[in-house]
């Protein structure tokens, strides 16, 4: 057995093994992960920080509110109980809040009510430090005479000036154009009831197999529900159902790409060679080359983000290049056996491989989690596709082939001819024109877009669900927030109330529509304490017994100041409050709460007025901020093109020296420069996911230069030929991406689809313009 | 606490509205004089609180105002000089000059019942009251007399109620609400006028306190 075969045998039990594995994990479900925003790094603060809003995002990410409509009033919050006790069922989700029965009001009151002596309404508190106790008092004391007046003997022995029922009454209300009707929140547009409902979802919202137990939960839950109440209505908002809706699109379309592609290229290859064995051959590299494709990520990642799938599936494109470039040799008479094909594709494949793999390699140096994914995924798929070919295709492919069909090599030979017979000068120079036409325009038309907004194709009929839910209630889903640290909870909650007025402030001022905070449920204890010192100085010591005497009260009261305070801990985890539990966002050995501010119209505005809260506040607002990012990164991706380019040059120095490298480089940048200039004249907007893909466009680029390159005399034609079909695949594979309804992989697809046409046109310009051999490889 | 503030208040105004005009349609007579939607019922009132645990019953008097759909001022000016408004959209409370307390309906659960339940009696309905209590009505030649009892004592807005009384003639005369822990209220009412509502602009202002 030679060393050959046994290699080919080791890669046969390789492979065996990489597909036992493979099929294990496809048997317990395949891990995939949808969210867009997983594929950037974090945010480049402090870690602790980071680590504090990867939190405040997961429980954001994790809210849904529904609004259920009815033109009946009743059947509206009938069917809202009912949809909120089935989803309660499944057990998936949590938090939920939809009555505001008088019992749940009372127990919130009751746990206050301990606390008492320490809790004042703001407008007390503001009265006692501007000594106006006798206001206080005479209040206290008109309340006895008004209709029905609350006070008598029991709350006055337990409370005398009756601070605490104003305490509670101070208490932040629900948004802005929610009423409290029948116990539920609702509000009614065009005599159409709307009742509220939010919670939690009790899972990852961007976990395929999590969205699609809920989906189908829900929509039994909803189903169930219409079947009680007919002509109920739905508004949703939530990321949970953007995120299932962007897996089922990217699912779909990955596998509609992915077997466009496929098919595509195989009807390519039918159709060039006319036979079986090369479709055959060409098939189970690009098999092998997807399984270790996803074993590498597989064992790397844990799990797949889609976006690597969609990606991965364009994998095929490239693969199958290396398989076209030895089957063109088909079409060489002088390579009769398969070594001797392998021979002469060999040097190029291999620099080829090395250049795209250098270029994918950068994209492992971007942090970026899912472009790491995606370059694993592609590196890994490559290095299987080529060593199945240069192992396996000696033996499998065994049979002597004669030259055929040569009309396709006239069609080669067109390429060369393009651009070195002197007879296609015209179209050469027209070519170059409107090259540089493109460019000058393409320059001016060039728009920059960092958006995030732009890059999430959220679906249409959701964000309008959206719009409309921020219309009915007033307020929407929020991505501003106040990240507020310190070394404990009580410093946190005393940093609160330093912000309360900035942010009450900025309410005013209509900067933001409303904000929560810990602090306005649950005062520091060093606000307790004043408080209580507060209430001794200004109203017991002053008032109490002339008081007391004016309402004819024998009893003392029993106004002795507890020992214990109110901490967030003491208030019910169930009921209306229930959302506050979420604002403590801290991690282990570090206090954080998050302060939601909501109706944010200028990010920029809030930020600079809570500017002067030191280190301890953090502003969030999660739009600009990943925009910012965006913007950050696509500079890096440019960055990173430059980087690649200067990598691959040494390999192409070496082999063809200064000059020449120079020259093979120079139809691969010249594309690169190029596609996104021609995108802009379609307007096509230039963001990060294009800078990436020139990454690609020069790795690619410089594959077709060097085959160009290697190739001489009678075998420019089939190189061309090759080179030719490697596009249309790489087109049918990458190009096709365009179509994509995810910006990003749209962007992506639509910069390779000119980038490698233009690499094409292009290439021969890299190669020998002497038609003798330079390097017999 | 603050439900019973809102149910006595709104059983003052509702049942004399209420009464006022149901009481023809289902021929109860003699009947309350009806206030028609462009009138307003004046008049003075006395009110005597007894409150378990205080050596003294607190009693105030003053003047009230009410105002078909639009709510009640209840102006007390002794001891205190306390105003009271009651709307469909919420409660307001000025104590000497200073305003001490203003709950909106869509803001506060509870409240949004009790206006219903005023805006239906306002209306000439009754069933909503019949919801909630127990109602007995007797006709005498003194005039008439109407008990409620609340059907269900463990129900939150009546939960402290034991009964409430209304006596009247050509209008309310007097309210008396007892309290399950002993406490009693009594108010009786005099001089009062239906006329031509002629608001003055600080009355129509507390009744629009509410209005955005």
């Amino acid at each position: 057995m030679s060393l050959r075969t046994g290699l080919a045998i080791m890669w046969l039990a390789a492979v065996a093994i990489a597909a036992a594995y493979f099929g294990s994990r496809l048997l317990n479900g395949l891990p995939l992960q949808s969210d867009i925003l997983a594929l950037l790094p974090p945010l480049e603060r402090d870690q602790a920080l980071g680590e504090v809003q990867k939190r405040v995002e997961a429980t954001l990410a994790r809210r849904v509110v529904l609004l259920v409509s009815h033109r009946d009033a009743v059947k509206a919050k009938r069917a809202a109980l009912l949809l909120a006790r089935g989803l309660q069922r499944s057990n998936l989700v949590r938090s939920m809040a939809v009555e505001l029965d008088p019992k749940s009001q009372k127990r919130i009151a009751s746990a206050y009510f301990p606390f008492r002596t320490g809790l004042l309404s703001k407008a007390d508190r503001t009265a006692l430090l501007a000594h106006q106790g006798r206001q206080v008092v005479d209040r206290a004391e008109a309340s006895f005479f008004t209709p029905g007046a609350i006070a008598n003997a029991k709350l006055v022995k337990l409370d005398p000036f009756l601070l605490f029922p104003r305490f509670l009454l101070g208490l932040p209300g629900p948004q802005s154009r929610l009423e409290v009707r029948d116990g539920v929140l609702s509000t009614k547009d065009h005599g159409i009831t709307y009742v509220l409902l939010s919670f939690e979802v009790n899972g990852d919202p961007y976990s395929a197999a999590f969205q699609s137990t809920f989906g189908s939960m829900f929509r039994t839950s909803f189903d169930a529900t219409k079947r009680v109440v007919p002509g109920i209505g739905l508004i949703r908002a939530g990321a949970i159902f953007y995120a299932s809706e962007g897996t089922t699109v990217s699912m779909n379309e990955s596998s509609r790409i992915g077997l466009l592609s496929t098919l595509g290229t195989i009807l390519l290859i039918y159709f060039v060679f006319r036979r079986l064995r090369p479709l055959v051959l060409s098939l189970v590299a690009i098999l092998v080359g997807l399984l270790w494709a996803f074993v590498g990520t597989l064992l790397a990642f844990g799990s797949i983000h889609v976006i690597a799938l969609i990606f991965g599936a364009s994998l095929i494109g490239i693969s199958v290049d290396y398989c076209l470039q030895y089957f063109c040799e088909y079409f060489d008479s002088g390579a009769r056996t398969p070594r001797e094909r392998l021979r002469r594709v060999l040097s190029g494949v291999l620099l080829g491989l090395g250049t795209t793999i250098i270029g994918y390699v950068t994209l492992f140096l971007a942090p970026f989690p899912g472009l790491k994914q995606i370059a694993l995924f592609s590196v890994a798929g490559l290095l299987g596709a080529v060593t199945t070919i240069l192992l396996w295709y000696p033996i499998l492919d065994k049979v002597d082939i004669g030259p055929i069909r040569p009309a396709m090599l006239r069609l080669g030979a067109l390429h060369w001819s393009l651009w070195q017979s002197s007879r296609a000068r015209i179209v050469r120079i027209a070519i170059v024109l409107f090259c540089l036409a493109a460019a000058v325009v393409g320059f001016a038309a060039l728009k920059v877009d960092d958006d995030v907004r732009h890059m999430q194709s959220l679906s249409p009929p959701l964000r309008q669900e959206e719009a409309e839910m921020q219309r009915l209630t007033g307020a929407g889903v929020s991505t501003s927030f106040l990240i507020v640290r310190g070394s404990n909870e009580q410093q946190l909650l005393e940093t609160e109330e330093g912000l309360d007025r900035s942010l009450s402030a900025l309410e005013r001022e209509g900067e933001i529509s409303q904000f929560q905070s810990l602090a306005q449920y649950v005062p520091s204890v060093a606000m307790q304490r004043s408080d209580r010192a507060l209430v001794q100085q200004e109203l017991v010591r002053p008032y109490l017994t002339s008081y007391l005497m004016d309402i004819g009260f024998n009893e003392p009261p029993e106004y002795s100041a507890p020992q214990e305070f109110l901490t967030p801990s003491a208030l019910p985890a169930e009921g209306p409050l229930t959302a506050l539990r979420a604002l403590d966002v801290g991690g282990e050995g570090q206090a954080a709460h998050v302060v939601l501010l909501s109706g944010v119209a200028q990010p920029n505005r809030v930020a600079g007025a809570l500017k002067r809260q030191g280190p301890a506040v953090t502003f969030v607002n999660l739009t600009s901020d990943w925009s910012a990012l965006f913007g950050i990164y696509r500079y890096y991706a440019l960055a990173l093109l430059i980087v690649s380019a200067v990598l691959m040059y040494p390999a192409l120095a070496w082999r063809y020296g200064f000059l020449a490298g120079i020259r093979v480089m120079f139809p691969a940048i010249a594309a690169t420069g190029l596609a996104p200039l021609v995108a802009a004249l379609a307007d096509v907007r230039f963001t990060f996911f294009n800078a990436m893909a020139l990454i690609l466009v020069l790795s690619i680029g410089v594959d077709y230069s060097v085959f160009c390159r290697e190739t001489f005399g009678e075998r420019k034609p089939v190189t061309s030929l090759a080179i030719a079909l490697a596009a249309a695949s790489t087109i049918l594979g990458f190009g096709l991406l365009a179509l994509s309804s995810v910006f990003a992989v749209h962007a992506f697809g639509i910069t390779i689809l000119i980038g490698i046409l233009l690499s094409f046109l292009l290439a021969p310009l890299a190669g020998d313009a002497t038609p003798g051999p330079r390097s017999a490889a | 606490m603050l439900r019973r503030l809102c149910v006595v208040c709104l059983l003052c105004l509702g049942l004399s509205a209420a009464w006022i005009e149901i009481g023809s349609a289902e021929d109860i007579a003699p009947a309350p004089t009806p206030v028609a939607e462009n009138e307003a019922l004046r008049g003075h009132f006395v009110e005597v609180r007894t409150l378990q645990g205080f050596s003294k019953p607190f009693k105030s008097s003053g003047t009230f105002v009410l105002v078909p759909r639009k709510g009640l001022i209840w102006d007390s000016q002794q001891p205190f000089k306390t105003t009271t408004v009651i709307t469909p959209e919420g409660i307001l409370q000025i104590v000497n000059g200073h305003e001490a307390l203003r709950l909106s309906t869509t803001k506060y659960p509870g409240l949004d019942r009790l206006y219903d339940v005023l805006s239906a009696a306002v209306s000439g309905d009754d069933r909503p009251l019949k919801t909630a209590f127990d109602v007995q009505r007797q006709t005498g030649p003194d005039g008439w007399r109407i008990s409620l009892v609340p059907l269900h004592s463990d129900s939150v807005a009546m939960g402290e109620i034991r009964s409430l009384t209304v006596v009247g003639r050509d209008f309310v005369e007097s309210v008396i609400v007892r309290m399950l822990d002993g406490d009693q209220d009594d108010m009786a009412f005099s001089s009062q006028t239906v006329s031509h509502q002629n608001l003055s602009a600080d009355e129509s202002s507390l009744l629009g306190a509410f209005r955005r």
